[in-house]
């Protein structure tokens, strides 16, 4: 029948999933079952988006927000008596001098002043000051020189802008200094304007406005700046927060992930051996004595070491520990107290010059037996040692060690790591693989 | 031919047991007389032999180095054995008086060296066991020169003496002395020098040793 299979095949199929069947399919050239484990070891875990510690900038950022802003205002503040001159409305003033020496000041000082801010997003103390300074002035000359205000259409050309610095000294100075900031600014418009301020008269209810205006937004942005100032705070707090409980099941999850990598290690040699064993289904055999020495040299470099947990370096290692025994190689690995976080590159680093190392050993020390120790530095870093006893090199003639020396040379220098490689005739060969330099 | 070496083994492992018989069979100057699973079980069994392997953590909870002490006050010599090191009791059975340590991952010609090294009245200073010596970080620890320390963690590393030798950048006869040295400070850490009589051997001991090194340098 077309599209069904064969019982043989699905036999086959069926083996190849399996660890035992696996095995039973290669005993008669056996080779370690994991061939492609480091792989899996060494992918890439996705990291999990975090957000930037710019955060921590949050409460200086919305400050310089709002410094730009006072700004802007103060340079709107300015623009109603060009603008109202330029469309011909009625020019009317006591003293034409003062006025237009009140109004150039302010503009000349307002325009200093807003692009300092807008370019720095700061409002410095003695900036504060010389701005409350100005201000005042211009309100005392404004107000004598545009005194007239009966049926002029144009006012006090120093009222807006005082407005504005009643803005920045409850944004900048909020509570003490800003209320007699306000105080005193309102104080000088009143000086300002005392000629034309008769009771019952027309500017009563305008100057009232004004210095309710000078002293109420004052208070207002002072209270409200607080608040945001406090929730940009806040926000800093919370994301710190975040981040360490993102950070935190990062660390939770490479765990767990680190673990059934140990898992599935094991569950691919020792448990299948076992098993197999147990159900009597290989026969005594060199290769099984083999591949049990392989297995147990694993288990043995995985839980070596005086450390108080496996790492990962660890486990890698003893991966290539057990992949030389395919090689004939008997590797007597020695770890102790592995530094628990290490860059994974480092890792990486530090394994393939290992299997690099042991592969020359195996090719040409002439020997079935190496050494491989693994021992941390004062400082975090590592020192690893493959040291064999073979028929070694004269250091001089480098043939031998020349290959090796620059395969790992470049490994161990692009993750920040150094190589040695020492060698005697007939006193074996040492490679130290150091990491930082 | 050499004399035959009567050998005891204790293991709680009784495959392992069974196993080591017929193992060193082959062997022709090492005879396995006695097996045992504790201590007891083969103190109870009979005279001393000469050389005892000792599996280093047995299932009785029984503490390492009161082993060793037990089987040497019968005149045996001890060599530790075990699948993994476990670096405070491989110190504490050496400082016992044990002979030396291997891990059971050596092959058969490299556990009969070691056995015929302990019992012709020496030491085995295997790597694995240099590795432990070298990490000791005890501040009861006996106190190693500079030097000692440098031959001993080059030792461990695996290589032959005299790679080791050229590694600490001392001389091969030197880093024998150093080793040997290492060796017995060891042993003698966990009986302390009583008499004066003892003192004056050490010291005479160790003008020896230095008199060798001037000779080597």
């Amino acid at each position: 029948m077309a599209g069904v299979h064969e019982p043989g095949e699905i036999d086959e199929a069926g083996t190849q999933r399996q660890g035992v069947g696996g095995y039973r399919r290669r005993v008669n050239g056996w080779r370690p079952a994991l061939a492609d484990l480091p792989r899996h070891l060494e992918e890439n875990r996705p990291e999990p988006t975090l957000p930037d510690d710019t955060m921590a900038d949050v409460p200086a950022r919305t400050f310089r927000l709002l410094v730009r802003m006072l700004a802007g205002i103060r340079l709107v503040q300015l623009l109603p008596w060009p603008l109202a001159f330029a469309l011909g409305v009625r020019f009317n003033a006591a003293h034409i001098g003062l006025a237009i020496a009140g109004y150039g000041l302010q503009a000349v000082w307002s325009l200093f002043y807003a692009a300092r801010a807008l370019r720095t997003g700061t409002l410095p103390d003695w900036l504060m000051a010389l701005d409350v300074a100005i201000t005042c002035a211009c309100l005392v000359l404004s107000g004598r020189g545009w005194a007239t205000a009966n049926g002029s259409t144009l006012g006090n050309s120093a009222v807006y802008p005082a407005i504005g610095v009643a803005l920045a000294s409850g944004v900048v100075w909020w509570r003490a200094r800003a209320i007699a900031a306000s105080v005193l600014i309102a104080a000088c418009y009143v000086i300002g304007i005392l000629p034309e301020l008769r009771p019952g008269g027309p500017i009563v209810a305008t100057a009232l406005g004004n210095v309710l205006s000078i002293l109420g937004f004052t208070v207002v942005t002072g209270l409200i700046t607080k608040r945001l100032l406090g929730q940009a705070e806040m926000i800093v707090v919370t994301s710190a927060a975040m981040l360490s409980v993102r950070e935190h099941a990062a660390a939770q999850r490479a765990r767990y992930e680190e673990r059934s990598t140990h898992y599935r290690l094991l569950h691919d040699t020792v448990l299948s051996t076992l098993n197999a064993i147990a159900r009597g289904a290989i026969p005594d055999s060199a290769q099984l004595r083999q591949r049990c020495a392989a297995e147990a040299d694993l288990l043995r470099t995985m839980i070596s070491g005086d450390g108080p947990a496996t790492t990962s370096l660890t486990v890698e290692l003893a991966v290539v520990v057990y992949h030389q025994a395919a090689l004939g190689l008997r590797v007597h690995s020695h770890i102790a107290e592995m530094p628990p976080e290490l860059p994974p590159e480092v890792v990486a680093a530090l394994t393939g010059s290992c299997r690099e190392a042991l592969n020359n050993v195996a090719k040409h020390a002439g020997t079935g037996e190496a050494w491989l120790t693994a021992q941390a530095e004062h400082d975090g870093g590592v020192v690893i040692t493959v040291v064999d006893r073979g028929r070694g090199f004269s250091p001089g003639s480098l043939s031998n060690g020349l290959g090796m020396s620059r395969s790992i040379t470049a490994r161990m220098a692009e993750a920040g790591g150094v190589s040695v490689v020492d060698s005697e005739v007939e006193q074996g060969t040492w490679v130290e693989l150091r990491w930082p330099k | 031919m050499a004399e035959v070496v009567s050998l005891g083994v204790i293991d709680d492992d009784q495959m392992l047991l069974d196993g080591m018989g017929a193992w060193l069979r082959p062997v022709r100057d090492l005879r396995v007389l006695r097996a045992a699973r504790t201590v007891d079980a083969f103190l109870a069994a009979g005279a001393g032999v000469e050389v005892v392997l000792l599996d280093l953590n047995l299932r009785d909870h029984t503490v390492p180095a009161d082993n060793v002490t037990r089987l040497r006050a019968t005149g045996s010599r001890v060599l530790m054995i075990s699948a993994i090191a476990d670096p405070e009791h491989v110190l504490a059975t050496i400082e016992a008086g044990a002979a030396g340590y291997i891990t059971k991952d050596h092959d058969l010609v490299a556990l009969a060296d070691a056995v015929r090294e302990v019992a012709g009245g020496g030491s085995v200073l295997t790597p694995e066991l240099a590795f432990v010596l070298s990490r000791d970080r005890r501040p009861t620890r006996p106190q190693l020169s500079p030097q000692e320390q440098a031959v001993l963690s080059a030792y461990a590393r695996g290589g032959t003496l005299h790679a080791a030798a050229r590694q600490a950048g001392v001389a091969y006869g030197t880093a024998r002395v150093y080793l040997e040295r290492v060796k017995r400070k060891y042993s003698e850490a966990g009986r302390p020098t009583r008499t004066k009589l003892d003192l004056a051997n050490r010291l005479r001991e160790d003008r020896l040793e230095l008199d060798d090194l001037g000779a080597q340098g």
